[in-house]
């Protein structure tokens, strides 16, 4: 019985060893963006902001929020190296809390971008064209952080960008999904400045940086799709905690289970400022 | 005019075209001749004025770049990162270009960021409070519970994320242990700043690199550095006369923390619930100062719903809290309560109890009164650094409970008294120490507890067993019971990559007595042996603990496997002299794997054994209630339990559809077979007789739950089946029983719109049992609730709810219930008015029937008369 269970575990062990499958891409530059935003629309005053960052490598980048990037490497440090669990609770106690969890990859080659996002316990991506082809080329310029920045303007997904971009840094890359100008996007807002975009900083790095996200252990699903789950846990979490499976037991509590949502739905309705006002 | 725009676009084109339009063409490439994808081509007029137009290459390296109105000149630039960028003015006419870049070791220029981000926005991984706080929450519990991911269960215990909280902290002190509901239900949501998940948190620092914990604890963290806060309610209604009070202050800084707490009502309201410990104790408990009654008062069933509609009681609760840090990293804190409390219960049963010969009814009319005093408090002294770990507790449990009752059967009327006075200590200590990159732990456990109890029975029963057929005033049984133990270990804990191994060796004593007499009160010199016993029993083991853990990377396999062995001697001294050694291994293996983002599978399996323990080795008969006289006269009882179960899980969070299927299979061999005698008058005597016998179970279970998005409605389904088989001794006969169950539970959610919303749920139970091959009464039940919420205005609700129970036995149409609620808040003062008019119909009873193996119970309990209750409660 004893060996029996060995041999199971030996088999498991070895099994996992190999289903380790990163993206090998290494990233040599790091943008780093601050994020201003207003996440409800109506109220003047919910104005927010977090910074984000953006990792090139020649044909492949990643974007994705500071605390979101910070989550995924302590996660993957502890379970590698099974570092000291006291620095890892100090640690993640320590980042803040993100509006954006989700990572977009674009990659040059295929023409590609992938947006993967975690909600609750399920793991989703979906698959876009990277193209951006309609900027419209301005001659003004200006100079953000030392760099000559030019202006171009776009309209994506319901919203009028102006961007300013750089020629100086030979990225055809951008926060967010944005991308397709010849150089680095230092700065892009809308016109209603809901959403807007500022290089805090640029650097390389002394050694290329791997990716820590496994994009195979998530799953491909319709855009449409992934925004509907997204809506559904937003509004009513209450009800998608327990569509999968989690059980709420509100029975004797002073509060009853439909006033809890009603009040989490009041919460969750002034999050009503999607970057993307119409999606394809 | 679409077609006016296209004109105009076209001439602009031609005249475009005419004038300046130059298309430039060609590829680009890398030092050997390799085609370039993704090269940044540039135009400008010049190499300092701002960009024309511009390309990027694709992946054969080709670039086609258009120029509408090209200057003279035309300055080309193409770039790439780690390459030369290439330079070139051209002659303002279409061209095409050969263009080869060359390795540079030029980097670009940087501008730093210092990550100081982090710790600016710091300690934040945390709710805001401000951000869940409702215009309603007064306590933090309120807050608490609108947090994703964060559920406060029924008796007040925090889950997150599915699981129970570790520990609870306040600025990072663990004042109330398991009994936070004090503060949880207490604390003004106002005082409160934040609230800190600490996911999978270690309370134990030494322990931190070396096991892993799934467990989260939460922080409390207030706005001011010292808080004085608390609650206070008031209610008063009719009738009879109720009322309701609550005064809670507390007081908090970073050294010194204090709570207290007093608490009264008799609206049926149980609040002993803020005082119950919900601490996580992973060792088990084994060994322990648990509250034995061995005499007890006949109890109507109580109801199945909720206690608010049919306790009738009269509490006082006093509770003082406090913690010191007396220097880094050692506190100590008291904890001390009391209770109070007066408690009727009424009601009538009427058993019928089928054995192979004959079926026994019985009908009982019960009045009972309890008198509960409960005293109980401990002290703990905490070191809690990264290389050593102490925590000394010492507490102590006093109950001084006296019953009495009056059951009124068709012959007679028959009183009784009882008293379960009890007092226990025991004192915990663990040690964990780290050597280089293992842990090695101590623990010792010892506890004492003393219980001398008595049963008063008036006039006495079993006249032909105690006093040869003839009539007696009152028996009374009268014991006196005692335990001490002590349970030691040391072990070691190791982390080898994916593994966690821990190994545990330890001993433990126990020696239990009990000494009773059975005494009629016209003889006052006790009965003969048979009715008497002076018992002694020594458990002594020897044990050798060792476990694995295993997780993988992805967390798609999770294995736990447990091999502990055991030497365990027992020793019993008195009547029915006995000994028994046993050698137990008792393996146990739990397999979880995720197969795709939807399907989970796991498997568990474990072997157990199971030992008499005193409660059940006692060879002089016992007067354990009125009607029933127990012993055991037998040896030790030896349980061989098998349990193997296996789940089945389907996620769909697109569809929103959650399925879960599980089934169980339970076989438990044991040497003795447990046999009651049962008299015309239900009198009953239990006795135990030595033959192997076997119990099988099966258990299927399938759950489902579907969200209706377009109705905001969730339904949800349960079913469970469940059959068992033993085998019985009833009246000297051996029968064979059989019984299945099946239930089925349904319940929809709907929020029709902002200001209405509604809930239902039901559920059917059918039991059936069967002796040998004749059927027994079949029962089936029935349950259905109801509820209706309106919100006319942001500060005001409305609910009304109505439950409906019915059983195949009576007569369905008393069990109606009818509540009705509101409350009205004045948003500006933090003050909640509440008027609750419970069971507007008046139900006076609440008939349910209960069954089990050979007997059917049709029970009716007297629930509490309508009533409105009147409230106001704020938070300071």
């Amino acid at each position: 019985m004893k060996h029996f269970f060995f041999t199971i575990l030996l088999l498991i062990a070895w099994s996992s060893i190999y289903a380790q499958d990163l993206q090998q891409v290494a990233y040599t530059y790091k943008a780093t963006y601050e994020l201003q935003f207003k996440i409800d629309s109506t109220d003047s005053e919910s104005i927010k902001s977090e910074p984000v960052l953006l990792y090139l490598s020649t044909n492949q980048s990643r974007y994705l929020s500071l605390s979101q990037q910070l989550k995924d490497s302590l996660f993957s440090t502890l379970d590698r190296k099974n570092r000291s669990m006291a620095e890892f609770s100090r640690v993640r106690s320590m980042i803040p809390k993100t509006e954006f969890n989700y990572v977009i990859f674009k990659s040059k080659p295929e023409n590609k971008l992938v947006y993967a996002e975690k909600i609750f316990k399920d793991k989703f991506k979906y698959m876009e064209d990277l193209e951006m082809r309609d900027w419209q080329i301005k001659a003004e310029t200006k100079e953000i952080l030392s760099y000559t920045a030019q202006k171009a303007e776009i309209e994506f997904a319901g919203r009028n960008y102006t961007a300013w971009f750089t020629a100086e840094i030979p990225f055809s890359d951008g926060p967010y999904k944005f991308t397709g100008l010849p150089g680095l996007i230092l700065e892009i807002y809308d016109d209603q400045d809901h959403y807007h975009f500022t290089l805090s900083g640029f650097q390389k790095f002394s050694k290329p940086v791997a990716p820590f996200l496994n994009l195979n252990t998530y799953k491909t699903i319709a855009k449409s799709d992934l925004l509907q789950i997204k809506e559904n846990f937003d509004e009513d979490p209450i009800s998608a905690l327990e569509a999968a499976g989690v059980k709420l037991d509100f029975a004797n509590s002073s509060l009853s289970k439909t006033q809890a949502k009603r009040d989490l739905s009041n919460s969750k309705s002034k999050k009503n400022n999607p970057i993307e006002l119409i999606t394809n | 005019m679409k077609h006016r725009y296209g004109l105009i676009v076209l001439i602009w084109c031609w005249v475009s075209v005419l004038n300046a339009q130059v298309i430039l063409t060609g590829t680009v490439k890398e030092e050997a001749n390799k085609n370039l994808s993704g090269a940044i081509l540039t135009i400008s007029k010049d190499s300092v004025s701002s960009i024309l137009a511009y390309a990027i290459s694709k992946s054969d390296g080709s670039f086609k770049i258009r120029i509408d109105n090209a200057p003279e000149k035309l300055f080309i630039k193409a770039s790439y990162i780690g390459l030369t960028t290439f330079k070139k003015t051209l002659e303002r006419k279409s061209q095409e270009l050969e263009i080869q870049l060359r390795p540079s070791s030029e980097a670009l220029k940087e501008v730093v960021v210092k990550s100081e981000i982090i710790q600016r926005r710091g300690d934040t991984l945390s709710f805001s409070v401000e951000a869940f706080k409702d215009k309603n929450d007064r306590v933090i519990a309120d807050v608490l519970r609108k947090m994703p991911g964060i559920e406060i269960k029924p008796g007040g215990q925090i889950h997150y994320q599915g699981k129970p909280i570790q520990k609870y902290y306040i600025e990072g002190l663990d004042l109330l242990e398991g009994r936070y509901s004090l503060a949880n239900e207490n604390l003004a949501a106002d005082a409160v700043s934040k609230v800190e998940i600490l996911e999978n948190h270690q309370p134990i620092r030494v322990l931190d690199s070396l096991e892993f914990s799934e467990r989260a604890s939460l922080n409390i963290k207030l706005k001011n550095d010292v808080t004085l806060s608390g609650t206070a309610k008031l209610g008063l209604g009719a009738t009879p006369l109720l009322w309701e009070a609550n005064v809670t202050p507390m007081l908090f800084n970073k050294k010194r923390q204090f709570i207290a707490s007093y608490q009264s009502n008799n609206t049926g309201k149980n609040v002993a619930n803020q005082v119950r410990d919900f601490s996580f104790n992973p060792e088990g408990t084994t060994y322990n100062i648990a509250k034995t009654d061995w005499v007890s008062l006949l109890n109507p069933a109580t109801p199945p719903f909720s206690q608010d509609r049919w306790l009738d009681n009269n509490v006082h609760l006093a509770s003082a809290n406090g913690i010191q840090r007396l220097k880094s990293d050692l506190d100590l804190k008291v904890n001390l309560s009391y209770l109070n409390d007066y408690q009727q219960q009424q009601g009538s049963t009427q058993t019928t109890i089928y054995t192979p010969q004959d079926t026994v009814s019985i009908a009982e009319a019960i009045d009972n009164r309890l008198f509960i005093k409960n005293f109980q408090g401990k002290a703990t002294l905490e070191q809690n650094t990264k290389k050593n770990y102490l925590k000394n507790q010492l507490e102590f449990n006093t109950y001084r409970n006296t019953q009495r009752g009056m059951v009124q059967r068709t012959d007679a009327e028959i009183a009784q008294h009882l008293s379960t006075p009890f007092y226990g200590f025991k004192n915990n200590l663990d040690l964990y120490k780290t050597f280089g990159k293992q842990l090695v732990r101590f623990s010792s456990n010892t506890g004492f507890s003393e219980s001398d109890q008595f049963l008063k029975v008036r006039p006495g029963q079993f006249e032909d067993v105690l006093n040869a057929g003839n009539p007696y005033a009152e028996s009374l049984q009268n014991i006196e019971s005692s335990k001490l133990y002590t349970d030691n270990s040391a072990g070691m804990t190791k982390m080898l990559g994916k593994f966690t191994t821990t190994l545990k060796l330890g001993f433990a004593q126990q020696k239990e007595s009990l000494k009773s007499a059975l005494v009629l009160e016209e003889s006052d010199t006790p009965l003969g042996h048979a009715f008497q016993n002076d018992t002694q029993f020594h458990t002594s083991e020897v044990y050798l603990q060792q476990s694995w853990r295993f997780k993988n990377t992805s967390e798609t396999w999770n294995i736990r496997l447990g091999v502990p062995i055991a030497f365990k001697a027992f020793d019993l001294e008195g009547n029915n002299s006995q000994n028994l050694d046993a050698f137990v291994f008792e393996p146990s293996a739990y397999i979880q794997h995720k197969v795709s983002a939807k399907w989970e599978l796991s498997v568990s399996g474990n072997l157990d054994y199971n030992f008499g323990r005193l409660e059940r080795l006692y060879p002089g008969f016992i007067l354990t209630n009125y009607r029933n006289l127990q012993r055991y006269n037998a040896p030790i009882l030896e349980q061989m339990a098998q349990n193997y179960s296996a789940s089945l899980n389907y996620r769909n969070p697109i569809k929103r559809l959650f399925v879960n299927a599980s089934y169980s299979y339970g076989r438990t061999k044991s040497n003795l077979l447990f046999g009651s005698q049962i008299d015309p008058n239900g009198t009953s005597i239990l006795e135990a007789v030595v033959r192997d016998n076997y119990v099988n179970s099966h258990r299927f279970n399938l759950e489902a739950s579907k969200y209706l998005s377009r109705l905001n409605t969730s339904v949800k389904l349960n079913a469970s089946y469940n059959i068992s088989e033993r085998e019985q001794l009833l009246n000297a006969a051996l029968a064979k029983n059989e019984n299945t169950n099946f239930n089925l539970n349904g319940s929809l959610e709907s929020e029709l719109s902002a200001w209405l919303s509604l809930s239902y749920s039901g559920s059917l139970r059918f039991y059936n049992s069967k002796l040998n091959t004749a059927a027994l009464q079949q029962l089936n039940t029935q349950q259905h609730n109801a509820e209706v919420f309106l919100y006319p205005w942001e500060n005001q609700y409305l609910s009304l709810g109505g439950e409906y129970f019915k059983n195949s036995l009576t007569d369905a149409n008393r069990n109606y219930f009818l509540n009705l609620s509101y409350q009205y808040t004045l948003t500006q003062k933090k003050i909640d008015l509440k008027l609750v008019w419970s069971n507007i119909l008046n139900t006076k009873n609440f008939i349910n029937a209960s069954s089990s193996e050979y007997y059917i119970t049709q029970n009716s309990y007297v629930l509490r008369p309508s009533q409105v209750l009147a409230s106001i409660s704020f938070s300071f």
